[in-house]
């Protein structure tokens, strides 16, 4: 690497060639006030505080974009420097109000840092100050154009960072303002990340304003417990209540490399809710009354053994949410294992269950590091709106194609947000996924790339047949196998979507085909990842949350639960009333059980039903880990302690277990999972005492190559397109929701508080259908209605519902049995 | 804040489509299509905007930015006529503000507005560039010099 050596205010440093003087004067620990630079972005000089004097050179010069040279002598506190610095923040405060004792930002502006530091102490202009009226600019962010100092942070934060370009300036000259276009499709998706740029107190977050002090809050490092990005954050609270939450920062900082979406900055405020469950509930006489820990315990206990001795541990299932922490769901395997002996172990993947499939198996088993996606020259993304289902990941692939590094092929029916980021956008046909991945892309790539010729001679079809099938035309598939075909790392990443497909199984074999093919070529390395849906869906996968031999998941223990087989049901933190089909059905099941204990944070749909509720806490409040999705676990700290009877669920397994007579000598989640480290493999590693700030990865075997193989797609047509108006829906998590607990985040409801049906433009102007329109989705099971929203790039033939709205019982419109959910669409 | 106004009737977007067809792909065209745009439909309104962002893929602050940053643009829908009386310092010491004075009252509308009809805009500019014939105003492209209050006030009524 070329390097250059520069002199800063007498120390000398050796850097890469490229570096900036500011970043070199930093790694000597050499402080120069900034405003308007932010690491992930180009620098723009706009604010002119980062002024530094450079021998030979005949001004002053601005360090964030000037390029390090050899032999360069840089001074960064000369008399000139300082003038020249107080002379900004004098200008600065022209127009800045003092109103810092009233001010969000107060505390941790960086303007009042730095004038503290730098600035004069007191102004020599005293005409008017400009005066704005202050304005929320949506739901969460007010601007307050006052105390603005343009550094465009904010601006470029949106475009450049986020790929939204919702924020701009307009005007121009000292009548520059930040502001939203509204009106347009480009909508801001709430990240709130501008907030965070902003160095002033221009933009404020609108759920925190005036809530506290900011030195007066306690500062907390956690991992964001919605999606399974695994975002790092640190929690500000105050006694028992969150008051806001930020990207974790590194100490010193201002700003963060870490991002958080809407639902990580905005989400929490269902922990502060009154609502949580304090005190553990038994049903007598009909009604659920609080009792002690002990009663619960000892009730717990009693029933559970009761129903072992008389017709055996198989009686009994479990159902653990993925959005426990790995040490709860260890326990939950342990509690079904050893204690209670049944193999009835499962947790909601789908709908339905979990379910065995081998393609999947394989193609999950080495997933790639979120950090991969930068690095890589060709970032495949198939079958999720990732823009919906893992924002961050979303953003990790615009910064690729920020910097140019990396070219994005989506393969999805339907938009994927990523705008203008996307080389080549595939679009199938819904219903011709698998089509377009196992024979579209793998036939391009034959004809393309020198692939394995054992391989290319059992592809034997042709392109046009593919295209006619899939509606995407055969220089596209070309021009994306040559995309792919030439990078030297490669990264396939696929969703929530292929897994709850109609044609699940020949779409994970077409994927593993494509994964097949791509290992077969000399060049390159291909990792690919299964995006998963939850916090810790993949502590759940990688610990074996799943039936045992000849055990039950979810559906059958529903199943088994009507033919009066199983008789006690355990649910830790999830809520099949909401997130399984048929809720009417699974309502019947579970109210043919002996005994049905609910363990969560809320008197949910499912605990309602219940014979005993247990209150759980919530992220919060707890000791734990959470394995992200890229396989890399990370501890979360308790910013407070668990409200009044609530506990841990760690807490309440093992104390339930002592009920029953067995004592793990557990006192602490560190002791779990040195337990859970002798027992899975992939574990060892993780050892609480060497997680630290930035988590650990698993240990995943992580060869060149995976061990894929060639599979058979035997009989396989593309789902027939549904005409006139019949449509496929699709049920997704929306942006702002994720299963049904968000729905307890005051905030998240306030930006998506309804249902609503999504519909293709085209679909729309064909129906003769408008935005916000009463349309009613009708299948043989029943109907309901909801207001229709126009998407431009949706896939025609196709409803997107979100699923996380109780009051829209979309589950009810389909049977278990259907995999294809199709619907009649109704006008009113 | 430059203030959007809705347009009621649908617009005609096809001739925006073909301005648009002629420059995609190109980039640093985007200021060429709003002046072409504005040319065709008389202003900007926010339709325009939206499908020059949609297809561009421009994001839709930045237009606005750059709309707003630019004073030939127009957000608002503007009159048949428009006229531009020059009160820079020629035309100031000249009796400009008089002539102002006049169109302001006449019209019934003050510098920057467009009378209810939409039958003219007024503005009030800082020089022409015809300093030799102050004052000046320029009424549809036509350039009037050494006018007088009376002068005005005669051709306001002949333009009725």
């Amino acid at each position: 690497m070329n390097t250059v050596t520069l002199t800063i205010d007498g120390k000398t440093i050796t850097v890469p060639a490229g570096t900036t003087v500011l970043n070199a004067a930093k790694k000597l620990g050499i402080h120069i006030p900034i405003f308007c630079y932010h690491g992930e972005l180009e620098p723009i000089g706009a604010c002119r505080m980062c002024l530094v004097e450079i021998e030979k050179m005949p001004k002053l010069a601005i360090s964030c974009a000037t390029v390090a040279s050899e032999g360069m002598v840089v001074y960064t506190r000369t008399e000139k420097v300082l003038k020249a610095q107080k002379g900004m923040l004098e200008f600065l405060l022209i127009n800045h109000p003092l109103d810092c004792p009233v001010c969000d930002k107060g505390g941790e502006c960086e303007l009042q840092d730095n004038t503290f530091s730098f600035g004069p102490a007191a102004s020599r202009f005293d005409d008017l100050k400009r005066r704005y009226v202050k304005r929320d600019l949506n739901e969460v962010i007010r601007l307050d154009m006052n105390r603005c100092i343009m550094c465009r942070r904010c601006v470029r934060t949106c475009a450049d960072l986020h790929g939204e370009g919702v924020l701009g300036v307009v005007e121009r000259g000292f009548r520059s303002e930040i502001d939203m276009f509204k009106g347009g499709e480009t909508e801001c998706t709430y990240c709130g990340d501008c907030i965070e740029a902003c160095p002033v107190g221009a933009l404020t977050s609108i759920p925190f304003r005036f809530k506290a002090r900011v030195w007066e809050l306690k500062k907390t490092d956690s991992v964001c417990a919605y999606c399974a990005d695994g975002c790092r954050m640190t929690l500000e609270t105050r006694e028992q209540e969150i008051l806001r939450v930020r990207d974790r920062l590194t100490p010193g900082e201002y700003l963060s490399t870490e991002h958080l979406c809407s639902k990580g900055h905005f989400g929490f405020d269902y922990v502060n809710k009154p609502e949580r469950l304090r005190t553990p509930l038994l049903r007598k006489n009909g009604q659920l009354v609080p009792v002690s820990w002990e009663e619960a315990f000892e009730y717990a206990a009693k029933e559970l053994k009761r129903i072992k001795e008389v017709q055996g541990g198989k009686s009994i299932g479990i159902l653990a949410s993925p959005r426990l922490g790995t040490e709860d769901l260890f326990l939950a395997k342990k509690l079904a294992g050893d204690i209670l002996e049944t193999p009835n172990l499962d947790h909601l993947l789908t709908p339905l269950g979990t379910f065995e499939d081998d393609s999947f198996q394989r193609l999950a088993a080495h997933p790639a590091k979120l950090e991969d996606i930068e690095v890589a020259q060709a970032i495949v993304v198939i079958g999720t709106d990732i823009s919906q289902s893992n924002p961050l990941a979303r953003l990790r692939i615009i910064r690729s194609s920020y910097r140019n590094i990396g070219k994005v092929i989506t393969l999805y029916p339907h938009d994927m947000g990523l705008k203008g980021y996307v080389s080549h956008e595939l679009k199938p046909r819904f219903g011709s996924e698998p089509s377009a991945v196992g024979f579209g892309l793998t036939r391009a790539l034959t004809e393309t790339a020198p692939v394995n010729a054992e391989i290319k001679s059992r592809l034997n079809n042709t392109l046009e047949q593919v295209s006619q099938e899939t509606g995407i035309d055969a220089p596209f598939f070309l021009e994306a196998a040559k995309t792919l075909a030439g990078a030297e790392r490669r990264v396939i990443l696929f969703g929530r979507e292929v897994l709850s497909h109609p044609q699940r199984n020949e779409y994970l074999k077409a994927i593993e085909n494509l994964v097949t093919l791509l290992n077969s070529l000399e060049n390159g390395i291909t990792r690919v990842s299964w995006l998963p849906e939850y916090n810790n869906s993949r502590g759940a996968y990688d610990l074996g949350i799943k039936p045992g031999e000849k055990g039950l998941a979810f559906n059958g223990m529903m199943e088994a639960a009507t033919r009066g087989e199983l008789k006690a049901l355990y649910v830790i933190g999830e809520n099949p009333m909401v997130r399984g089909y048929c809720p009417e059905e699974i309502k019947a099941s579970l109210g043919k059980l002996d005994f049905l204990m609910v363990q969560d944070l809320f008197l949910t749909e499912t605990a309602q039903l219940a014979h005993l509720v247990l209150p759980a806490t919530s992220f919060a409040e707890k000791d734990s880990t959470y394995v992200a999705g890229d396989g890399l676990a990370q501890k979360l700290t308790p910013a407070f302690s668990p409200k009044e009877d609530a506990r841990a669920d760690w807490y309440i397994l093992a104390g339930l277990a002592q009920a029953m007579g067995t004592d793990w000598g557990l006192i602490s989640p560190a002791d779990i999972m040195t337990l859970a480290a002798k027992e899975i493999p992939g574990f060892q590693m993780i050892d609480n005492s060497k997680l630290g700030r930035d988590g650990l990865y698993l240990d995943y075997p992580t060869p060149e190559k995976l061990p894929t193989q060639w599979q058979e797609i035997h009989k396989y047509t593309p789902l027939v397109p549904l005409t006139d108006n019949r449509f496929d829906v699709i049920i997704e998590n929306n942006l702002f929701h994720s299963g049904s607990l968000s729905r307890y985040a005051t905030v998240l409801n306030k930006l998506s508080g309804a249902a609503y049906v999504q519909i293709s433009r085209m679909d729309a102007k064909r129906l003769n259908l408008s935005e916000g329109q009463k349309v009613t989705l009708s299948t043989a099971r029943g109907r309901f209605s909801l207001p229709l929203k126009i998407r431009k790039h949706q896939g025609a033939g196709t409803l997107i519902v979100p699923s996380n709205f109780t009051e829209v019982p979309i589950f009810n419109l389909f049977s278990k049995e259907e995999t294809r959910h199709q619907v009649e669409l109704i006008a009113g | 804040m430059s203030q959007v106004s809705m347009q009621s009737e649908p617009l005609d977007l096809k001739p925006l489509d073909e301005i648009l067809s002629e420059y995609a792909g190109r980039t640093g065209t985007l200021i060429t299509i709003l002046q072409r745009a504005q040319e065709i439909y008389g202003y900007l309104p926010p339709e325009v905007l939206l499908h020059i962002a949609e297809r561009g893929d421009i994001p839709l602050s930045q237009i606005y930015g750059v709309v707003t940053f630019y004073s030939q643009f127009y957000l608002t829908r503007r009159g048949k006529h428009i006229i531009r009386q020059c009160d820079g310092t020629a035309c100031h010491v000249r009796g400009a503000g008089k002539i102002v004075d006049v169109v302001e009252h006449e019209l019934n509308i003050v510098d920057g507005e467009t009378t209810p009809d939409y039958k003219y805009s007024f503005e009030v500019v800082y020089c022409l560039g015809s300093c030799g014939l102050s004052p000046v105003a320029v009424i549809d492209d036509t350039v009037y010099g050494r006018l007088s209050p009376e002068k005005m006030a005669q051709m306001l009524k002949e333009m009725h």
